[in-house]
């Protein structure tokens, strides 16, 4: 039978036999998430990949596991944002200037809101788990974006009527 | 010894100070404070009508503001309120003001929407919707 190699501890430990792993396997000194190899196969992979050992493993995952978890914790990136920790002020702030700066047409909020929104992202890129807000800050920079890009829209239609001297009165 | 600070008097007298340059601005011919959305497509912006609405309010001519921009003279009422209630707890009372942080996500959503959907109808020549145009 061919040598497996089997990865415990971070170190890697072998050759052993298949009724060597499956023995391993019984006696949880190792998990369908330990990482197996042998010759012939491509990489190292989790021992629930490798077909030989399935069924074993199943078997053994079935019952109660008294090792730790090898898995990572479930991550929290599905929580909708504004119910994480807590909501990030500057998101909040950039928000706000965001909005204003569409109620009034104008960039004086709307500059604000860019740089509020790209500092909370920031925080939040940094730190997901424990500061929230991201779709409020979002939403910030978009409106602030958009008011600056219509103000500076504004400004050249304007100063197109200036110098093609459009009557402004129509305007 | 409860720590008072004074800020949120600051707010109102904001508010006051941006009315009343508006209305300046208004006054004195210049072009500053017309809606520019109104002049390149047409449309009411959600602030059109907002300096109308300042100069009535401030005047006390209270039924004619909500005429001119319903939702400004609606958050001008939410905001004085707001301000109120902060100039009690943080300036009279001390205590210290409430988290930005910890304002409740829902009430954020519920004001955006409430602005996309004002901006939408104000804009259309339906009767009574045209009501909200100013």
């Amino acid at each position: 039978m061919a040598d497996w190699y089997y990865s415990r501890d971070n170190a890697q430990q072998g050759p052993v036999s298949d009724l060597e792993i499956r023995n391993l396997i019984t006696t949880r000194q190792i998990t369908e998430e330990t990482i197996i190899w042998r010759e012939g196969m491509e990489g190292w992979l989790p021992l629930k990949d490798v077909q030989d050992f399935q069924s074993a493993a199943a078997d053994s995952a079935t019952a109660p596991d008294t090792a730790a978890p090898l898995t990572t914790p479930q991550s929290t990136s599905g929580i909708a944002p504004g119910t994480a920790a807590t909501t990030d002020g500057l998101a909040i702030a950039s928000l706000v200037c965001g909005i204003l700066s569409i109620v009034f047409c104008g960039f004086f909020t709307g500059i604000p809101a860019v740089i509020c929104g790209h500092k909370s992202l920031a925080k939040i890129k940094a730190n997901p788990s424990m500061v929230g807000g991201k779709v409020l800050a979002i939403i910030g920079l978009v409106t602030g974006y958009l008011s600056i890009a219509f103000s500076v829209l504004f400004l050249i239609v304007l100063f197109l009527g200036f110098i093609t001297e459009i009557p402004t009165d129509t305007l | 010894m409860k720590k008072r600070c004074f800020w949120p008097l600051l707010l109102p007298v904001g508010l006051a100070g941006i009315m009343l340059a508006c209305i300046y601005l208004n006054r004195s011919q210049s072009t500053l404070v017309d809606c520019k959305l109104r002049l390149l497509t047409g449309y009411h912006c959600p602030g059109c009508g907002g300096t109308r609405c300042a100069e009535s309010i401030l005047t006390g001519n209270w039924s004619t503001a909500f005429g001119h921009n319903l939702m400004l003279t609606m958050g001008f009422i939410v905001f004085m309120t707001w301000s109120c209630y902060l100039i009690v707890r943080v300036s009279i009372l001390g205590k210290p003001a409430p988290a930005l942080p910890n304002v409740w996500a829902p009430w954020l959503w519920l004001g955006m929407v409430s602005i996309a959907l004002f901006t939408v109808l104000r804009n259309v020549p339906v009767h009574p919707l045209t009501l909200l145009a100013p």
